[in-house]
């Protein structure tokens, strides 16, 4: 495959720049970036986008109308904006967030869902407090981190980032805005502004070829001495803190793939304008550069897994912009009888859908091998904190799955009995093609893959 | 190995070098540390990518400024740069590693960083060295190895540069200075006597003036008010003015003259009448003020009812909903932080307290907790107390009505050591724990995870006795706290480095 219009700088020129040194950037350490070659072949999307909004949905509005446990997809109001994808798409009902609930959970209701979404696990005590704290971080891995990281980093070890985790105003409490999870206690916290976030995924991109020698070759320098530092300093700290170093030295490793594997095929795009991030009306203007920001990321190959919030959990965004003035939590609040406000928070939701149509217009824009697009090989998920939010439940939460890969047979809506969520996230990891796991987040809440999703 | 927070970080990287514009910026996108910052995640790739370029923005900022470069790496113009740079990592080292750099070897590690800047321009060779130094973990984690020296089966003496690094992290939250450094150098801080002797000057320095009332900070979780949500409707100004941080000036202003002209009591923390407004706060005592800073004032509402930091409004703000007080959360606060008795977690499935609504008082909606046998267990430990905060609102300003009811702030406490009984309003609340043995001994365990960074262990025992002596024998006074704690066994030494428990 030639390197084609995204391309700024080729990977040739990279390398021959890099000759000059005494470095010796050969197999295995410079790895190409992009989805393209040699898994070309294989069937199965091959990236992941996992995405958050707030204060449960309308399920008249979302859910399609029938109670066939199986039929196709008509969407409803809320995912209307997406009726173009329609035959991609997945929904699910009677999939609930079960990990939250049980004795000794802590944290309130919103606070738990993030934590729980992508994890199928609960928060863990901690001294954060707020909406129905106190509570801590998640308590197990996400399943995004599980997807970079699985079969010796398969998937995130291929690319300058193993993954890229995005923000929009994901404000208050640390567990109410954060869903990814390296581990117990390990938040990935998401990159809130499009300036920062511009600055670390295209870091050299307006260097020369010698500025870019120099930096690699200093930044290879450092990334050596600290090594050899861990290495020195394991021998004499305390054993129960070595773990913390070797924590520290893996992190050290993703900073050197970062560094000696090439993103060659990313164009680098305009510099986003900077914006006032504790501005609510710019809510919908930093979301678009960071879905600029993502959409780029996942189609050039600098990174195959992402996660995405529209704002924290518990959010407390308001919406003028779309005739809404009022703050989402509450609004989120009124009772199934009040017609205004169900009106209210459908526009809301729908405004939401209209964001991921974006996204997906974008992901469908740029071709993939096989005659597929960027979109067709990449799962997404939409998920929420709750089902609904005026009377918090777990139950089921709001779901739709995109995949155009022809893994999952889609263009249905699905209505389970009583499901875990945890089976859902086993769903997806087979998606990518780690058929070995049986279980996600509590074990005692997995049965296996939900049924009926394959093709 | 504790890993520096953000603020010792931000503390360190400016007694190291200086000023570095835009540096706290660096840190915008990373996790607050919870309480007292004791708990800990591993650090890895992201943070990593965060020190990455926080170093980086050091390094290129002291390369880039010429007071700076002869301050940290002179070299003449016929000077061996090599040699030059050797200086800089044994003295620059020294003080980021908190530790002299003796070893050859490790000299030449440094060395071998320089060389590939150095191929560019001395200025880069500094600037690579400096940029890695400032990731080592030696630099990033207060590192303890200790000595050789047992003191009994499971401590062993830390050398002095370690017992400095404690005082300076402890007490300062940055590293150790020039004095203290020579301190441990010229072998002052072996005994407890030599490290008592630090205690004076580094509290008189302007690092060490505001640490006690930064642990009242810190214990109190005062700056959480900053990021508080409340009901736009009832509470127009929480959003719209500059309320949130008056709050916590006012807290400050409370603190500094209980601390300094009360004489540093806990008695008066917790019981001193004395107001403190600007022109943001004066409204809350029935006053008005034009100015910005803080004066006392003289309330005409509410006045007879003020107990120091318990009718704190930043505290009370903080512990209420966005549209409510939350006897819950007050009453908590009591019991976790004030008696550090932990409650067990909520029972899942909680059903939601009815919504306010006109005519019903708070404590009314909360009454289902004391008739529902399922929740009176454990709730029959938090309302009663929290009832006695019932006299404020979600903002922390006094009232005498709640949703057109009178307020009925009658309390009881239950299940403590030595406070329990029935008491009326906030103001005898403060009075009966001013009183406490058991509020006394939670002071002082808060101190020892603040200054330890750590919470207190069994072997630890022997020292938070000693602790709780001094402290109650200096009448409950929290400036004794310090002085007490730096010649405990516990601040004095370390377990073994073969041990499974840490530190």
């Amino acid at each position: 495959m030639s390197l084609d219009s995204r391309t700024t700088f080729s990977r040739r020129r990279l390398l021959r720049g890099m000759s000059a040194t005494a470095m010796a950037l050969t197999s295995p350490i410079w790895r190409t970036a992009t989805a393209f070659g040699a898994d070309a072949a294989a069937p199965g999307p091959k990236r992941f986008i996992g995405i958050f909004s707030a204060n449960g949905t309308i399920p008249s509005a979302f859910f399609p109308t029938g109670t066939a446990p199986d039929a196709p997809l008509t969407p409803g109001r809320i995912l209307a904006p997406l009726q173009a994808y329609a035959s991609k798409l997945l929904v699910l009902k009677g999939v609930h967030m079960t990990s939250t609930i049980g004795a000794n959970k802590p944290g309130g209701p919103h606070m738990k869902g993030p934590g729980a979404m992508l994890t199928g696990g609960s928060l863990g005590p901690g001294s954060f407090s707020g909406a129905g704290g106190p509570a801590g971080w998640a308590d197990h891995r996400s399943v995004d981190h599980e997807m970079a990281v699985h079969s010796n980093n398969a998937i995130g070890g291929s690319t300058k980032f193993p993954f890229l985790h995005f923000g929009v105003r994901a404000t208050g409490q640390e567990p109410l805005r954060v869903i990814s999870y390296r581990d117990k206690d390990m938040p990935n916290l998401p990159m809130q502004d499009p300036v920062q976030a511009y600055k670390t995924m295209f870091a050299t991109a307006n260097l020369s070829s010698a500025q870019l020698q120099q930096l690699l070759t200093g930044r290879k320098s450092i990334i050596d001495f600290l090594k050899d530092d861990i290495t020195r300093l394991k021998g004499r700290i305390a054993i129960s803190d070595r773990a913390r170093l070797d924590a520290h030295l893996t992190g050290i490793a993703g900073l050197e793939q970062q560094l000696t594997t090439s993103a060659a095929s990313c164009k680098t795009p305009v510099a986003p304008t900077s914006l006032n991030l504790m501005d609510e009306n710019n809510y919908p203007s930093i979301g678009k550069a960071l879905t600029d920001l993502m959409a780029l990321a996942i189609s050039c190959g600098m990174t195959r897994i992402s996660t995405f919030m529209w704002a924290n959990a518990d959010s407390w965004q308001h919406y003028p912009f779309i005739g809404v003035p009022e703050e989402h939590h509450f609004t989120s609040h009124a009772g199934d009888g009040d017609a205004v406000a169900t009106e209210k928070l459908i526009k809301i939701n729908v405004w939401h859908a209209q964001q991921i149509a974006y996204l997906f217009d974008k992901l469908a824009a740029v071709p993939d091998t096989g005659g597929k697009t960027i979109l067709d090989n990449t799962l997404v998920l939409w998920g929420n904190e709750l089902g609904v939010g005026n009377n918090h439940t777990y139950k089921d939460i709001p779901w739709m799955i995109c995949d155009g890969s022809g893994y999952f047979k889609t263009g249905r809506y699905l209505q389970f009995k009583d499901q875990n969520h945890n089976n859902l996230l086993i769903s997806l990891l087979h998606a990518m093609g780690f058929e070995d796991v049986t279980q996600f987040g509590y074990p005692e809440l997995c049965s296996g893959p939900l049924p009926g999703l394959t093709a | 190995m504790r890993l520096l927070t953000k603020e010792q970080y931000l503390n360190t990287v400016r007694d190291l070098v200086g000023a570095v514009t835009g540096l706290d910026a660096v840190f915008a996108n990373s996790s607050s540390a919870s309480a007292l910052g004791i708990a800990q995640p591993d650090v890895g790739q992201p943070e990593l990518q965060t020190y990455q370029d926080a170093a980086d923005k050091v390094a290129s900022t002291v390369t880039g400024d010429a007071t700076m470069m002869t301050t940290l790496a002179p070299c003449a113009t016929d000077a061996d740069k090599r040699t030059c740079a050797r200086t800089f990592v044994t003295t620059f080292g020294a003080r980021a590693y908190r530790a002299p750099v003796t070893d050859a070897a490790d000299i030449d590690r440094h060395l071998l960083v320089f060389d590939v800047g150095n191929a560019t321009s001395y200025q880069y060779g500094i600037e690579l060295t400096l940029s890695a130094m400032l990731q080592s973990p030696r630099f990033l984690y207060v590192v303890e190895v200790g000595t050789n020296e047992k003191v009994a089966a499971d401590a062993i003496k830390l050398s002095g540069y370690e017992l400095a690094a404690r005082l300076s992290y402890g007490l300062w939250n940055t590293a150790p200075d020039v004095r203290l450094t020579m301190a441990a150098a010229s072998g002052t801080l072996a005994t407890r006597e030599g490290v008592a002797a630090q205690l004076p000057w580094m509290l008189a320095d302007p690092k060490g003036q505001t640490t006690v009332r930064r642990f009242v900070e810190e214990w109190i979780r005062l700056t959480d008010v900053t990021t508080a949500t409340k009901d736009a409707t009832q509470y127009p100004q929480w959003d719209s003015s500059t309320l949130r941080t008056s709050m916590v000036g006012q807290a400050r202003a409370f603190f500094d003259d209980v601390l300094g002209g009360q004489g540093g009591k806990l008695a008066a923390l917790l019981t001193s009448p004395k107001l403190f407004a600007n022109r943001d706060l004066a409204p809350y005592y029935g006053t008005t003020s034009t100015a910005t800073t803080f004066q006392v004032v003289s309330p005409t509402t509410g006045g007879a009812s003020s107990s120091g930091l318990l009718t704190l409004p930043a505290l009370l703000a903080t512990l209420a909903k966005p549209d409510a007080s939350s006897p819950i959360y007050r009453g908590k606060f009591v019991r976790e932080q004030l008696l550090c008795q932990q409650l067990p977690p909520p029972p899942p499935n909680v059903p939601k307290p009815p919504d306010v609504q006109p005519g019903v008082s708070t404590r009314e909606r909360f009454r289902q907790h004391e008739t529902d046998a399922a929740c009176s267990t454990c709730h029959a430990m938090i309302d009663p107390i929290g009832f006695g905060f019932e006299n404020y609102d979600a903002v922390g300003r006094y009232r005498t009505t709640d949703n057109g009811q009178p307020v009925d702030a009658s309390g009881q406490i239950i299940g403590s050591q030595d406070v329990d009984g029935t008491f009326n309003g906030v103001a005898e609340l403060g009075k009966k724990l001013a009183g406490s043995q058991q509020v006394q001994d939670c002071v002082a365990r808060q101190w020892f995870r603040f200054m330890m960074t750590r919470f207190e262990q069994d072997a630890d025992g022997c020292s938070m006795a000693d602790v709780l002596t001094t402290f109650r024998s200096a009448d409950g006074s929290l400036t004794s706290l310090p002085a007490a704690l730096a010649q405990s066994d516990a601040f004095m030494y370390r377990r073994p480095l073969d041990s499974q428990v840490s530190p």
